[in-house]
């Protein structure tokens, strides 16, 4: 991917809207968690109180050029983000493992910032999921 | 069912556990295959569920381990973002049963582990032979968990084995699971030795011990009546073997038909180990059991004679699992009563040929 049109993509990802129903797919995110929203919302949680220090942990290993470590760590965190329902992250943990897998290093500075972009939409959207699945109210759009 | 999760994610760890209990599964959750093998080690679970991209040891690994050490079968599903060709035919090679995509479909999990208590449920043949196989000793006083040790000795011992050139044709994971489920068969003949002979405390008369002999031909006899009616059987001519040839000798000085060497099959030669290695290791009516270092020299001084060099030689490589298996199931509480006749009945020929003291009474 040219850099250029990975920051731009990047840039977009950070002034969409963090309605959280589109930062989590709430509602795929309930059927995982067998129809439990507070126990979806406690994913939630734990899951977004970790993810800034896992995002420091990928950038700490990037800039070592550590590649192995960064690589299993964006597919872990390609897979929680998989399992919370948050699209966008696990998107960006995909492609930044991909890239680190076949070789392009050059591309993990534009990846990276993507990948932070949509970890700070996650943080940022989770009092307003915690909220949503909490009360009573429809996750369904 | 008691199910195994395995993955280093919490979250992970937290999806699956409320899916599997949400319908009643027991779960035990570890993060690490290193962990997952302390479990693995217990045996306590049939079915376990593993991540496969894990540190240090992957699900990978863990499979392959998983089927190293398992005494029964364990169904073993993979968790993974792998989708490849490549990669589905290197997660069966390593012995998974099945995959299941990540981010999982929870009902998509149920139905696959539904699908595995399917095929663990036709374990139930094992549970028959095996129940049969106590029936069948249930007269001979001193069994206990003889049975159990028996078949555990046994398969650590075909699994050594394995590792040699020079039974790699012969022994393969199916040859280890076949020794592990028919060698408790190994003394059905039993039945048909009168309680005179089977339960006497003291020595066997010439003629006695002639008649208890007999308990292989006895044995091999209900077995052939069984080949009979289902000649295609691997698992019956396994079992025959055992229960036929698990007294020859490996000079030629055994019994029924004092077979020689390798004419001997190779699974009765791995019981025979098994067999003498319990026997001494046990309480008797007639003496306590010996120690681990006592019993291993008992093998390791048949070695040519009775047993064949090569199984002795492997045996003194997993002795010390031998001994462990023997702590593990020891038999507890009921031979105690027989223990007091010990200090007044008289040494004797064991039943499995081994000499501790003159064998036959003038």
């Amino acid at each position: 991917m040219p850099a250029a049109l990975a920051d731009q993509d990047a840039i977009n990802c950070a002034t969409t809207a963090n309605e959280p129903a589109q930062v989590f797919e709430l509602a795929a995110l309930v059927r995982r968690c067998m129809d439990d929203r507070a126990f979806a919302a406690v994913l939630v949680e734990k899951f977004t109180a970790r993810l800034p220090t896992t995002i420091q942990e990928i950038e700490g290993s990037l800039a070592a050029r550590d590649w192995a470590t960064a690589t299993a760590k964006a597919h872990n965190l390609k897979g929680e983000a998989g399992s919370l329902a948050a699209s966008a992250l696990q998107a960006a943990a995909s492609q930044l493992e991909e890239s680190l897998r076949g070789g392009q290093h050059d591309l993990a500075p534009s990846l990276l910032l993507r990948l932070k972009s949509a970890a700070e939409a996650c943080v940022a959207a989770r009092t307003a999921a915690v909220e949503q699945l909490s009360g009573s109210g429809s996750i369904f759009s | 069912m008691r199910v195994l999760i395995v993955d280093d994610s919490p979250i992970a760890l937290n999806l699956l556990e409320r899916a599997l209990q949400k319908v009643g599964h027991e779960v035990d959750a570890v993060d690490s295959g290193e962990a997952a093998l302390e479990w693995v080690r217990k045996g306590v679970h049939r079915l376990i569920i593993s991540d496969w991209d894990m540190p240090q040891v992957d699900g990978i690994t863990l499979c392959k381990q998983v089927r190293e050490i398992s005494a029964h079968y364990v169904y073993f599903i993979l968790l993974t973002s792998h989708r490849s060709s490549e990669h589905i035919v290197k997660g069966l090679s390593a012995g998974a049963d099945d995959f299941i995509a990540k981010p999982f479909n929870p009902e998509e999990l149920l139905l696959r582990v539904h699908a595995g208590e399917r095929i663990l449920s036709l374990e139930s043949r094992d549970m028959v032979v095996f129940a049969m196989a106590q029936l069948a000793e249930s007269r001979d006083r001193e069994t206990g968990k003889h049975l159990e040790r028996v078949r555990r000795y046994a398969l650590i011992l075909t699994r050594r084995l394995m590792k040699e050139p020079a039974f790699a044709r012969q022994i393969d994971d199916r040859f280890a699971q076949l020794i592990f489920e028919t060698s408790p068969l190994h003394d059905i003949g039993k039945v048909g030795i009168p309680d005179a002979i089977l339960l006497k405390p003291g020595k066997l008369t010439e003629d006695e011990f002639a008649i208890m002999r007999t308990h292989t031909t006895l044995g091999a006899a209900t077995l052939d009546a069984a080949l009979e009616k289902f000649p295609d059987a691997q698992f019956l001519k396994f079992a025959r073997d055992i229960v036929a040839y698990h007294h020859e000798r490996f000079d030629g000085t055994g019994y029924p038909q004092g077979l020689k060497g390798e004419e001997i099959p190779l699974c009765a030669r791995i019981v025979s180990v098994a067999d003498v290695y319990d026997a001494c290791a046990s309480n008797r009516v007639y003496r306590a059991a010996m120690t681990h270092e006592e019993t291993v020299k008992v093998i390791t001084d048949g070695s040519g004679s009775h047993f064949d060099p090569a199984i002795v030689t492997a045996f003194l490589d997993v002795a010390g699992e031998f001994s462990r298996i023997c702590r593990e199931f020891a038999d507890t509480g009921h031979e105690g009563a027989h223990a007091v006749k010990a200090a007044v009945a008289p040494p004797r020929l064991l039943e499995c040929g081994v000499s501790l003291a003159p064998a036959i009474s003038s």
